[in-house]
């Protein structure tokens, strides 16, 4: 077995897991919620009208967003409830399960209203007539007349729940979607594949388990009825084990990443240290870049590495450009008085954002730097990743610079390479720490107007973690003890095509390099 | 409330609308008779009867039966002793002949025992082979099914039977031989039936009464007998004619055969 496939399968217990806690904690809602609305729908016409629309409604928002939404939903409720002592988690569990939830409902709603909607007359007549009650007519008539066709929905339901559950990894919640998420960032399509083929596994499994019930169902044989249900609840709980064990949530650190290589070897390297010194850890992978922060804020995640421009333009939304130092000075100074965020030092690296041209086009051009470029972008195309044609970096070098690209096209960040490799892109938004800049021939353009601020790896704690001594020994001695080769060679080790490493395993190089 | 007690119909008035299904009707059933209520498509007939046991609360006037108001009585408890057949049969499809069957006592909380015994008793009474109870309704031909539905009628033993075109969706030959059968529990039961049909022969073979129907009004009430010998009412006189004419005709078939 390869090295990559075996990682994937050493994790697989406890993505998982979460994945099979989230996707049947979703659906049971689901059903807890679209059950008693379908019974109360089919009464009541307006009732029906407006639930299947508000139904309907939310399966038309992209499941990302959907989860994606509750984010700041869930952030704004808990502001709040701030005086009533009330914390709800914007990140992880919480959102997700809601998103799923009420993206189960519609096709357990519609199919129940159905199912109930289609008997035939002349048996609930005979029901009335007969004198049932309310609910003796609906548990001895109607529900197990309706029960195949409201059993179509729940399957239906379920393969939604379980493939959407994928995407709860970027409002940090583990699951499947970690392999499909980090993978991508990371091109290892062993890790991609791995999780497609799992969720679709555990969907397909599901989704038969389901259809023996809903045969069971239809023709009036308890034993298919008997044998599914048991399977599911024997496979959920084998799939659930692997979470009992570990540490509580309560000494429990949470390293966050957001959604690039660099990001996740970081979180591993700190993983990896906290764990030396005894901590149980837990990371939450390919975070939003502002989602992070909110997070570390908001004490849903205790650590994590971010980037001092970053941070200055995003969340101090600050437009002028003091020299690195003190920017890093002044950063320090207001996270901390603002947020009650620390900023516990620099890794002594800068991930710079730059714009960055193949080496060979750029000498021909004779572009050595953004003023260069002003005159010729009308004829060249700009690729960036996903963030950066909404940041207020690029905003600052349109202003200083005048830039306006033949075409702008967003990437992620791995697909952004490919695109200049290939010629789609002539400019892209690189990053000054990547790997592939050296290794992909490519140079970065120099900024003369120094139009965008320093970007130096900072290590940030949560509020709830400042007087952490554990925490802030195991990460102190980081601090300042990465060169930006250091950093360039374990991100090239995770991006490159042959011989990839998996994050953890570059972290591990990275950390024996620096030792 | 006793409900083999006779049934009170006092000026009872349904509307729907602006359109008046049943208009002021007051009917008199004593116990042990047999009434079919007759009438076009539209003339209130069913309506009426589903006034009986509160399928449909009147706007207005009182159903009593035995002395006592149905709209003070709890439905369920109502319906429950008070037999109800209708032409869409509506056996349950996912239980079992013999479930079925088994449905009012079950519901009244009967001891297993009894139930089992009272489903055998029901199948040789309205003659079903008793290796049905087992199968599903699906399996079964129509008449068999609305015997079916005349057993669990009678299942919880009421006095009372209320039938809504009972025997309307079966060929003639299986059609006359249920009423017949029906007609013969209904002697042998002691029941008080009320049955809707809008064939008017088989009213005059089956029934003790006949009570004419037509835009919510009674137009007629009298036995067969009376009746077959002509009315002054123009509508109920056309009702009448076709039974008549056909009996006449038979009549003079076999009189002249002999």
């Amino acid at each position: 077995m390869s090295p990559q496939v075996a990682a994937a399968f050493a994790v697989l217990p406890r993505y998982l897991g979460w994945h099979v806690a989230l996707s049947a904690s979703a659906l049971i809602l689901g059903l807890l919620i679209g059950l008693p609305l379908a019974v109360a729908a089919v009464r009541a016409p307006r009732l029906r009208w407006v639930s299947l629309t508000l139904a309907s409604l939310v399966q038309t928002i992209p499941s990302l967003a959907l989860l994606a939404l509750f984010y700041p939903l869930l952030l704004a409720i808990s502001t709040a409830l701030a005086p009533l002592h009330v914390k709800l988690p914007a990140l992880g569990f919480l959102p997700s399960l809601l998103a799923l939830t009420l993206y189960s409902i519609l096709p357990i709603l519609r199919n129940t209203v159905a199912g109930l909607r289609g008997l035939d007359p002349a048996v609930v007549e005979a029901a009335d007539g007969l004198g049932m009650t309310w609910s003796q007519k609906l548990v001895r008539v109607e529900a197990p007349l309706a029960a195949p066709v409201a059993m179509a929905g729940v399957r239906t339901a379920a393969v939604w729940t379980i493939g959407a559950a994928t995407l709860s990894t970027p409002v940090g919640q583990t699951s499947l979607g970690d392999y499909i998420f980090s993978g991508l960032q990371t091109e290892n399509w062993v890790f991609v594949l791995f999780g497609c083929a799992a969720s679709a596994v555990l969907a397909i499994s599901v989704d038969q388990l389901l259809g023996l019930i809903e045969v069971g169902l239809e023709r009036r044989d308890l034993r298919r009825v008997g044998i599914g249900a048991i399977a599911l609840v024997i496979g959920a709980a084998a799939a659930l084990l692997p979470l009992l064990g570990g540490g509580g949530p309560k000494d429990r650190y949470v390293v966050g990443a957001k959604n690039f290589s660099e990001q996740f070897i970081l979180a591993e390297l700190i993983s990896d240290r906290l764990r030396s010194a005894g901590a149980s850890v837990e990371t939450k992978q390919g975070l939003g870049s502002v989602v992070a922060f909110r997070a570390l804020q908001s004490n849903d995640v205790d650590v994590y590495v971010d980037y001092s421009g970053t941070l200055w333009a995003n969340v101090l939304h600050r437009t002028d450009i003091p020299p690195r130092a003190a920017l890093l000075a002044e950063l320090t100074r207001e996270l901390k008085s603002r947020y009650g965020v620390t900023v516990l030092g620099s890794l002594g690296f800068e991930n710079a954002y730059a714009l960055a041209m193949k080496a060979d086009r750029a000498r021909a051009l004779g572009v050595t730097s953004l003023d260069d470029l002003s005159g010729r972008a009308g004829q060249l195309n700009l690729g960036a990743d996903l963030e950066f044609l909404s940041r207020p970096e690029w905003a600052g070098l349109q202003k200083a610079y005048g830039l306006s690209f033949r075409s702008q096209r967003s990437y992620n960040p791995t697909f952004m390479y490919r695109a200049i490799e290939g010629g789609e892109a002539d400019v892209i938004s690189a990053f000054s720490s990547d790997g592939r800049i050296a290794a992909d021939h490519l140079v970065t353009l120099s900024d003369p107007k120094g139009a965008v601020p320093a970007y130096d790896a900072v290590v940030l704690i949560s509020p709830k973690r400042a007087g952490d001594r554990r925490l802030i020994a195991a990460l102190t001695p980081l601090i300042g003890a990465i060169p930006v080769e250091r950093m360039r060679a374990a991100n090239l080790t995770v991006d490159r095509d042959a011989d990839k490493k998996t994050p953890a395993q570059a972290a591990q190089a990275l950390a024996a390099a620096i030792r | 409330m006793d409900a083999g007690a006779g049934v009170e119909i006092d000026g009872v008035l349904k509307a729907y609308g602006s359109m008046i299904a049943v208009d002021h009707v007051s009917l008199s059933l004593p116990q042990g008779q047999f009434v079919a209520l007759v009438g076009a498509s539209g003339s209130g007939k069913t309506t009426l009867l589903k006034t009986v046991n509160r399928l449909i609360e009147p706007d207005a006037g009182a159903v009593r039966i035995g002395g006592e108001a149905v709209m003070a009585a709890d439905p369920a408890t109502l319906r429950r002793r008070i037999g109800y057949v209708f032409q869409g049969v509506g056996l349950f499809p996912h239980l079992t002949v013999g479930e079925n069957i088994a449905m009012v006592p079950s519901l009244l909380g009967w001891p297993k025992a009894e139930i089992a015994a009272r489903i055998a008793e029901l199948l040789d009474l309205v003659d079903l082979p008793q290796a049905l109870a087992g199968r599903r309704p699906g399996a079964l031909s129509g008449g068999q099914q609305q015997r079916v539905g005349v057993a669990r009628a009678l299942a919880a033993r009421p006095k009372l039977m209320l039938m809504d075109e009972p025997f309307g969706a079966l060929d003639p030959v299986t059609r006359d031989a249920l009423g017949q059968a029906y007609r013969k529990l209904h002697e042998e039961l002691g029941l008080t039936t009320l049955m809707v049909t809008h064939d008017v022969q088989e009213a005059v073979l089956l029934a003790d009464r006949i009570v004419v129907m037509k835009a919510g009004r009674v137009l007629a009430d009298d036995t067969p007998r009376a009746l077959m010998r002509g009315h002054p009412d123009p509508d109920v006189e056309a009702l009448i004619a076709t039974p008549r004419r056909q009996a006449e005709r038979v009549r003079a078939l076999m009189e002249g055969a002999a």
